[in-house]
């Protein structure tokens, strides 16, 4: 690429210690590789069919409907060229509001979804409506590829209904409070309650990148959420009804509500969290050594600021730390703006690594991956290729080598996991968590080691302090016959216990963001960064906490409707494009 | 006997919450999961194989059951040995030392197959293991290429038995086994894995309850 500059100095990966810290995790954006966005460039470049195929819906809004994406058919040498079709498959509810929760705990939904491979007959809807609306207490099988469910948000929904009922459209501002009128509560994807695996799945082409089939699934879940509040409210008011107004529709995403359960994911894969990490800093690093600016990029730029700035103000928390990075953001994307709009911005060398250096020593860690985010989006050409290497047969890294010896195991610790030697496992403050799993819901939870039982039962994310266990008992020499040229395979034969880290600590010397530079299990862990660093390479936008482990988030708002993929594509959706 | 059809993912989960509950460690459960994994996706009894281990040794620590090592001599009184750990430090090792390895008596030695596939692949060479007079082949890519006709004999073995693993010269060999999307388990083995499994769980408390969910309501 002539763009790269090639007798600049060697710009480097920012290293992992910088990058996966738990408070820059918790800030981190989505970005062009985030795969809800690949998703949506696949259906725009290959022309996929995303449309209503069944609607069977009484006044109550109980009843069946089915949703369909289909591949393009004969284009040569894509694998997606089978013209395959998934379907969604929606059983729609009539809920009692006393039984409207989010928690995992929650036994009846509004709305419960599957994603079925190809198109489902008779029988198979007669299965799956004995299954899929009990959700984790009923089966699916191979033909699934997603389990999920999600409920209305009261309030803007009957508001909304209550509106197109009576031949008025909604005021976009009341629908910009909350961005949705459902909130997905859990997508469950490969194996979950008997669906297929996505190791049976990796082959196809339109699966290459991650949570492609549980994406695809809530895209056509926003479908349905506003033709069920258009169907209730013409059953409310056949004479007077109207639909929603184009603009509006698209207006509104789909929530979803996150708790711990997907907070363990990104500590549990981390060689495919590597690849998730490795590619975003590539295309970072990539961006900062571009030579030269042009006037046409500096203003897309520019752009993407205000946009960035317009859409704070529909950023809603009242959780006090997000509040405050919201309001740090803004102040961050106020000193970018005027920076871009000063003469001669931009016109040294490495421009956009000059522009990159001095976010880091002037901005928030929020407002610094807010303009990583908006780096990468100038250069489609450069960056859009790593978005394919986001995936990994994990399998294929399992193996240890055993004939390494305990001296390089202890000098793998000491250069890959700095960060571990600095912590005092000795206190109770770096100690005060324990991660585990419930007995109740079988979900995920984090127990307070010192007032709660249960912590023998504890699960291994503690990485840090088994990292420091391990060194230690390599350098304590304690166990006879053990010295620093024992081989890894006859020291686990001793010491099992190890095993987990000595897998980790192999891996990470080839896969360098594998792990997170920090203590999972400190006293002021927040949990809520794990998840926001996972959604943020979903694509989820508007990151709201409701705790310090629970968060909602947007999904798909602004993004073209199944009518606009093929036609003008605006790869820019996420971006809001009101300027305030 | 009635059956139940998981997933391979749900069967690898089960597998290694089951072996932690045993007492097993994290990583060596891991490895057993895997393996359970590897079988299942075979078409190869899996989880009734890891099921009958576990109910075999039912209380045993299985620290007791670490192998000596590999190639140790084998007395008609020697003690019995763990498959998981026994496959995973065959898996460690990568190659064989030798051309040969024999290992202690192993209970259920069926479960050993998957790790020795690993060495195989990793070694890019085919393989042969001898488990009480029957031949499991595999080639170069770690997939089996010969089984015993009536291979239940080596799944449903009861007692610890030595099994020998020779390297071939020809890593070649068509694969016998077809893939399988399911792993199918009956459903008195299915309680003994979950038995196991539920070991590892801890029991609500109304503080992991409220730490769990949201600080706000969540329906609005």
């Amino acid at each position: 690429m002539d763009r790269i500059a090639t007798t600049a100095p060697s710009i480097e990966l920012r290293p992992p210690e910088q990058v996966l810290r738990l408070e820059r995790m918790g800030s981190m954006h989505q970005t062009r590789l985030s795969f809800m966005r690949v998703l949506l460039r696949r259906f725009a470049n290959e022309r996929w069919q995303v449309e209503k195929r069944h609607w069977d819906v009484n006044r109550e809004g109980v009843g069946v409907a089915v949703y369909s994406c289909k591949g393009p058919g004969g284009v040569s040498g894509s694998e997606s060229a089978s013209g395959r079709t998934y379907s969604l498959v929606v059983f729609s509810n009539d809920l009692d509001p006393a039984k409207r929760s989010d928690r995992v705990i929650a036994e009846e939904w509004d709305a419960t979804f599957t994603l079925f491979d190809g198109v489902p007959d008779e029988s198979d809807i007669r299965r799956l409506q004995n299954n899929v609306p009990l959700q984790e207490a009923g089966r699916i099988t191979d033909k699934e590829l997603s389990l999920s469910r999600a409920n209305r948000s009261v309030r803007l929904f009957n508001y909304v209904r209550d509106e197109l009922a009576a031949g008025r459209q909604p005021d976009a501002s009341e629908l910009d409070k909350v961005g949705y009128l459902m909130r997905t509560t859990a997508v469950y994807g490969s194996g979950k309650f008997g669906a297929l695996d996505r190791r049976f799945l990796a082959g196809r082409e339109e699966f290459g990148s991650p949570f492609q089939c549980e994406l695809m699934a809530v895209y056509m879940i926003r479908m349905f959420s506003v033709d069920i509040v258009e169907h209730l409210a013409l059953a409310d008011s056949p004479t007077t009804a109207v639909t929603l107004d184009k603009g509006l529709r698209k207006s509104l995403g789909i929530g979803n509500s996150t708790g711990l359960g997907m907070a363990p994911f990104v500590v549990n894969h981390p060689v495919l969290f590597h690849h998730w990490i490795v590619a975003r800093e590539k295309a970072l690093r990539d961006v900062r050594h571009v030579a030269t600016v042009s006037k046409d990029e500096v203003s897309l730029l520019n752009s993407l600021v205000r946009r960035q700035l317009g859409g704070l103000v529909h950023w809603n928390s009242e959780h006090p730390v997000q509040v405050q990075k919201v309001a740090a953001l803004e102040m961050d994307l106020r000193l970018l703006s005027d920076c871009l709009t000063a003469e001669n911005y931009l016109t040294s060398e490495l421009p956009l690594n000059t522009l990159y250096e001095w976010a880091e020593s002037s901005l928030s860690l929020e407002g610094q991956e807010c303009l990583v985010t908006m780096l990468i989006e100038l250069y489609p050409d450069l960056v859009d290729q790593y978005a394919s290497h986001m995936s990994v047969d994990e399998e294929s890294y399992f193996k240890i080598d055993g004939q390494m010896k305990l001296n390089e195991l202890s000098k793998i610790l000491r250069s890959h996991y700095r960060f571990a030697f600095e912590l005092n496992f000795e206190t109770q403050d770096s100690n005060a968590r324990f991660w585990y799993a419930s007995e109740e819901k079988l979900e995920p939870r984090l127990g307070e080691r010192f007032e709660e039982p249960g912590a023998e039962r504890e699960h291994p994310l503690a990485v840090a302090r088994d990292i420091m266990r391990l060194h230690e008992a390599i350098e304590s020499k304690a166990v006879e016959g053990v010295d620093g040229l024992t081989t890894v395979a006859e020291f686990l034969l001793l010491h099992p216990e190890h095993r987990h880290v000595v897998r980790r600590a192999q891996q990470v010397t080839v896969f360098p963001y594998a792990e997170i530079s920090d203590n999972l299990i400190a006293h002021d862990m927040m949990p809520i960064d794990l998840l926001r660093c996972k959604l943020s390479f979903f694509g989820a936008i508007k990151f709201d906490p409701r705790s310090d482990r629970w968060v909602r988030i947007n999904m798909f708002q602004h993004a073209p409707l199944p009518e606009e993929l093929h036609c003008n594509y605006d790869d820019t959706w996420i971006y809001p494009t009101k300027v305030s | 006997m009635s059956t139940k059809e998981l997933s391979i993912g749900e069967l690898e989960a089960l597998v290694l919450k089951a072996c932690r509950g045993a007492g097993y460690s994290w990583g060596l459960s891991q490895e057993a999961g895997r393996a359970a994994a590897w079988l299942a996706i075979r078409g190869l009894p899996s989880a009734d194989l890891f099921a009958f281990y576990l109910s075999q040794i039912n209380g045993v620590d299985p620290v007791s059951l670490t192998p000596s090592g590999l190639n140790i001599d084998v007395t008609d009184n020697a003690r019995p040995q763990c498959p998981v750990m026994t496959g995973a430090l065959l898996s460690d090792y990568g190659k064989l030392a030798g051309t040969n390895v024999d290992t202690g008596p192993i209970y259920s030695p069926a479960i050993i197959l998957p790790f020795v596939a690993y060495c195989a692949k990793s070694a890019k060479t085919g393989m042969c293991m001898n488990i009480n007079g029957a031949e499991v082949w595999l080639n170069g890519d770690g997939e089996l290429t010969s089984l015993p006709p009536d291979y239940d004999q080596i799944f449903d073995l009861n007692r610890p038995s030595i099994v020998r693993i020779a390297c071939l010269d020809e890593c070649d060999g068509v694969p016998v086994t077809s893939e399988s999307r399911r792993a199918v388990v009956s459903e008195s083995r299915l309680q003994t894995l979950e038995t196991l499994a539920h070991l590892t769980y801890v029991p609500a408390s109304d503080q992991s309850r409220s730490g769990a969910g949201a600080g706000l309501t969540d329906n609005d």
